[in-house]
């Protein structure tokens, strides 16, 4: 049984590679297919036609495509990005010094959504027509047609301005905290492993209305599946064997219902991931939170391509990985995967 | 004469589902009784309600439904005065009941040993090892090869018969008084269903338990049961024994539904099928409930009350004109 | 005919929720359409002395920092908001259909490599990858057009090759093979009508989000450019007022949004229970 899982997760691995290498061949064509020709952009408007081919050749944009990959593809191994025309550092510098805010954050909406959702859902399958069952429904249908930036400007005029009990919307610490000591990055952490209890409370103050914003979004599509999932489970066939043999309400609901509807629940998890991280650039401008989305605004703004496009890769590899997360936890809770494909 | 205790008793039993488009008289008036270890059969089409009266009795009704008179009691004692709680605790270990469609009706991501040992857990005051013991035990009394390794499988992995064993062994692992079969080898093969309904044979005179099958199999009933429920449209319009109903059926439903069974002394151009549909529950409903498809009607057969008449002891039939 | 009217009667007096949402989209047909006649100021016209003034009966919306009328703004935008994501998700199902009809109706390599262009457009996060391709492509409405469409291309092509999958042994398309028609006319006039009611379906649910995805890149300073009214713009202009209390500046260009998408979902919803009520969740 053991060895079995890690073959299986083994080949989920390896179906990966493709998705992966698809991943590369297009953000390397977004590079190449800027309008104009970036020698000409890097080089400012004052160049001459020979600065111009030193510039095209320092790029490496004299060589023919396959050549052009190819160097991509070295670079990359690498972890080279290229530089950020707007502060002269290198990408991968800047997306991974900023990567902890965005990813703390993410990770909180995700995990107030689903704190949220499953229980929701629960509740509103094992009591239909009931008025959690409404609420549900309600939130659902709501859910999905806010947008994430008008959430938050929502959230931040009632909970800020109006009601006074969030602190300004300015990015993750108000200015009279110092940031904890860098060691996961993730400042809920890092003040607790510092033992700053006030920056603790401070991070999680400055963190809560954005999360919520990201929650908001991603509640909507996980109650509905958890819902229906739930649904389609209890009255199944197997739970009505489980009632039939008199097993207790909370050994039904919880080990024979629950493990089964939380499968479809993981999937959509993952399509879920995918909309947070896009959401998570809106409300980070909302928010003023510095994190990697605020610096890809920023390098959009001021056509910093090399910036945008390894922001782009940087979140679609950790789509990937959480994808293959959920495939792997999957595999893991469901015994029939191994006899499909 | 010694007195009669009867291990479950039926009442006069009416059931309706309130859906959408109207209320749906599923049964109305079921009387029947079964004695210690005796096999009654339940026959009749899909539909007839078969199923929602084992699902009553059990207390498993889907939330729609609403007993709307009548009694069932159960070893002299009525269920609908049972918490809750306590008819929890009677499923399972009292009364037992297993399904058609054996694969789907156990549980896809738990070993078959897990489900087993909750069923076990829940019933016995057996804890730790013995748990295990008693499943692995039980798994061999319904005749599994190497329940060492089959304890460790999943329903996908087993066949359908061999899951229809594990429901069995789950069904009498706590020794129910009464066990409800619910067309328990539909969908197997002829050799398989046999062995399955030997080992319900078997496990019934054993703890001399009383045992409802429930089959629209006609030629099953006939070989397994003592005493036959003919049910239509939510009637029960024929009892008797076996071998009576057979070689007299009163009810004109009952000797179609004979003369539509396959049987290997009769040429197959003298099977009729019966006409005409199941009504609609939701309707206006005469008296009586085949009378629209019947060859015998006449026009009084439409008026309240249906009567109920005893032909011979124990043979019962609701029909105005019997055959 | 008329049985589908009635059907449809029936699924409105079921369903008044679907009901408020046709309602919903004529109304937004109306402002899409009449919107720069009905408004009362001129969306441009500012007017400094009457500048961040709460609503009133005058402006039942306020104006914004420059004394335009929000009212005004909100209505006239709803033409743009709309006319992109109608032109985004027009071209996605054109593309969409033809390229999953074709994988579906041929199979074999055909298949694996739209399959595969799918795959990796749904490997990305979508806002994410539409980020990418503006920024590639220029900052342009069009581009913002272009992008949506490329995000919402998967959906459509996965839909429409499942459906013709489904359909190529069928009787109808067999009876056209016979009768000689080359797989052009087959994919055209056979395959197509009969997958049209899903792809609607497809069309109606994907609609609010192309709408949410082309506000949310304006919002970020794609696409539209000041002082072009557009609702994503507009909430990303009134973002700054908020903390200073000037709410109406972005709550009600977002709320007309929230409406617009809304309203599509539901239709979605309603449209779906209407073509495939087994499909209700």
């Amino acid at each position: 049984m053991k060895s079995d899982s890690l073959f299986l997760i083994g080949r989920r691995l390896l179906q990966a590679a493709p998705v992966v290498m698809g991943i590369i061949v297009v953000t390397f064509i977004l590079t190449r297919a800027l309008p104009g020709d970036p020698a000409v952009f890097f080089a400012g408007p004052a160049a001459d036609e020979k600065s111009i081919a030193e510039i095209r050749a320092s790029l490496g944009l004299d060589k023919s495509w396959p050549e052009q990959f190819w160097v991509y593809l070295q670079n990359l191994s690498r972890g080279d990005l290229g530089k950020s025309i707007s502060t002269g550092q290198p990408v991968m510098e800047e997306l991974a010094t900023r990567l902890p805010a965005s990813l703390e954050l993410t990770l909180m909406g995700l995990f107030l959504a689903v704190a949220i959702a499953i229980p929701l859902g629960m509740l509103a399958a094992t009591r239909p027509n009931s008025l959690v069952d409404h609420l549900c429904r309600l939130v659902v249908t709501i859910g999905v047609s806010l947008p994430t930036f008008f959430t938050g400007l929502f959230l931040v005029y009632i909970f800020y301005f109006l009601l006074g009990l969030s602190p300004a919307p300015l990015g993750r610490l108000s200015i009279i905290h110092i940031a904890p000591d860098h060691v996961t990055g993730f400042y809920l952490i890092d003040s607790l492993i510092a033992g700053d209890f006030e920056v603790f409370r401070a991070a999680l103050y400055q963190m809560i209305l954005p999360a919520s914003t990201l929650a908001i979004f991603a509640l909507a599509p996980l109650a509905r599946m958890t819902r229906a999932a739930m649904l389609g489970v209890l009255s199944s066939d197997f739970v009505r064997t489980a009632r039939a043999s008199g097993l207790s309400r909370k050994t039904i609901l919880w080990v024979y219902a629950f493990q089964n509807a939380i499968l479809p629940v993981l999937t959509t998890l993952g399509m879920v991931f995918s909309f947070l991280l896009g959401a998570n650039v809106l409300v980070e401008k909302v928010f003023a939170w510095p994190g990697i989305g605020s610096f890809a605004i920023e390098a959009l703004i001021a056509s910093d391509y090399a910036a945008v496009q390894g922001f782009v890769l940087a979140m679609a590899l950790m789509y990937v990985l959480l994808n293959l997360a959920i495939d792997i936890l999957y595999t893991v809770v469901d015994p029939r995967i191994g006899l499909e494909g | 004469m010694e007195s009669r205790n009867p291990l479950l008793v039926v009442e006069e039993l009416s059931l309706e589902f309130r859906t959408r488009t109207g209320v749906v008289k599923a049964l109305e008036n079921v009387s029947f009784e079964i004695e210690k270890g005796q096999t009654v059969g339940v026959v009749g089409e899909s539909g007839s309600g078969k199923s929602v009266m084992s699902y009553a009795i059990m207390g498993i009704s889907d939330p729609a439904a609403r007993i709307t008179s009548g009694r069932i009691v159960f070893g002299g004692i009525s269920l609908f005065e049972k918490s809750r709680q306590q008819l929890q605790e009677m499923r399972g270990r009292e009364l037992s009941m297993i399904f058609q469609s054996p694969r789907t009706a156990l549980n896809p991501i738990r070993t078959i040993g897990r489900q087993l040992e909750d069923v076990i857990y829940r019933h016995s005051s057996f804890r730790g090892r013995q748990i295990r013991e008693r499943a692995l035990e039980l798994l061999s009394r319904v005749h599994i090869p190497d329940p060492e390794k089959r304890y460790r499988a999943y329903p996908f992995e087993l066949s359908g018969g061999m899951c229809q064993r594990v429901m069995i062994a789950i069904a009498i692992s706590s020794n129910p008084w009464l066990l409800i079969a619910d067309e328990p080898v539909t969908g197997l093969d002829v050799t398989t269903q046999a062995v399955i309904m030997d080992l319900i044979k078997d496990a019934a005179r054993e703890r001399n338990m009383g045992t409802i099958l429930i089959t629209h199999d006609l030629g099953l009933a006939a070989e397994y049961c003592d005493r036959i429920i003919v049910m239509h449209s939510g009637h029960v319009v024929e009892v008797a024994d076996t071998e009576h109903l057979f070689m007299r059926p009163r009810h004109p439903y009952t000797a179609k539904l004979i003369g539509a069974t396959p049987n290997a002394s009769r040429d197959l151009a003298e099977l009729s099928a019966i006409p005409g549909n199941l009504p609609d529950l939701r309707a206006e409903l005469p008296a009586c409930r085949y009378s629209e498809r019947c060859e015998h009607f006449a026009q009084d057969c439409l008026e309240s009350p249906l009567p109920r008449l005893e032909t011979e002891t124990g043979h019962h039939v609701a029909c105005r004109y019997p055959l | 005919m008329s049985a589908h009217f009635r059907h449809l009667l029936y699924v409105m007096r079921e369903n008044p929720v679907t009901f408020f949402s046709f309602v919903l989209f004529f109304l937004l047909m109306a402002l899409g359409l009449f919107g720069p006649w009905l408004a009362p100021y001129d969306p441009l016209a500012s007017d400094t002395a009457n500048a961040l003034r709460p609503p009133s009966w005058a402006h039942p919306f306020g104006t914004d920092n420059l004394g335009r009328d929000v009212f005004s703004r909100v209505i006239t935008a709803t033409r743009l908001d709309l006319a992109i994501s109608v032109a985004a998700v027009s071209l996605s199902f054109v593309a969409g259909s033809a390229a999953g009809v074709c994988a579906g109706y041929f199979g074999g390599v055909t298949d694996k490599l739209i399959g595969r262009l799918t795959d990796t457009i749904m490997a990305f996060p979508l806002f994410v990858l539409a980020m990418g391709i503006v920024s590639a492509l220029g900052n342009t409405i069009e581009n913002i057009v272009y992008t949506t469409a490329v995000i919402n291309f998967p959906f459509y092509a996965r839909v429409a090759r499942a459906e013709a999958n489904s359909r190529r042994e069928a009787g109808f398309v067999e009876a056209a093979r016979l009768s000689g028609n080359g797989h052009g006319r087959i994919l055209l006039f056979h395959m197509g009508p009969n997958i049209m009611p899903p792809m609607m379906v497809q069309i109606s649910l994907n609609m609010g989000y192309a709408i949410l995805n082309a506000a949310g890149l304006s919002f970020i300073g794609l696409g539209v450019r000041p002082p072009t009214p557009e609702w994503g713009i507009m909430v990303a202009e009134g973002a700054k007022f908020i903390v200073s209390g000037e709410w109406w500046l972005a709550i009600f260009p977002g709320a007309a949004l929230m409406l617009a998408v809304l309203c599509f979902n539901l239709l979605g919803d309603g449209l779906r229970d209407l073509i495939d009520p087994r499909m209700r969740t």
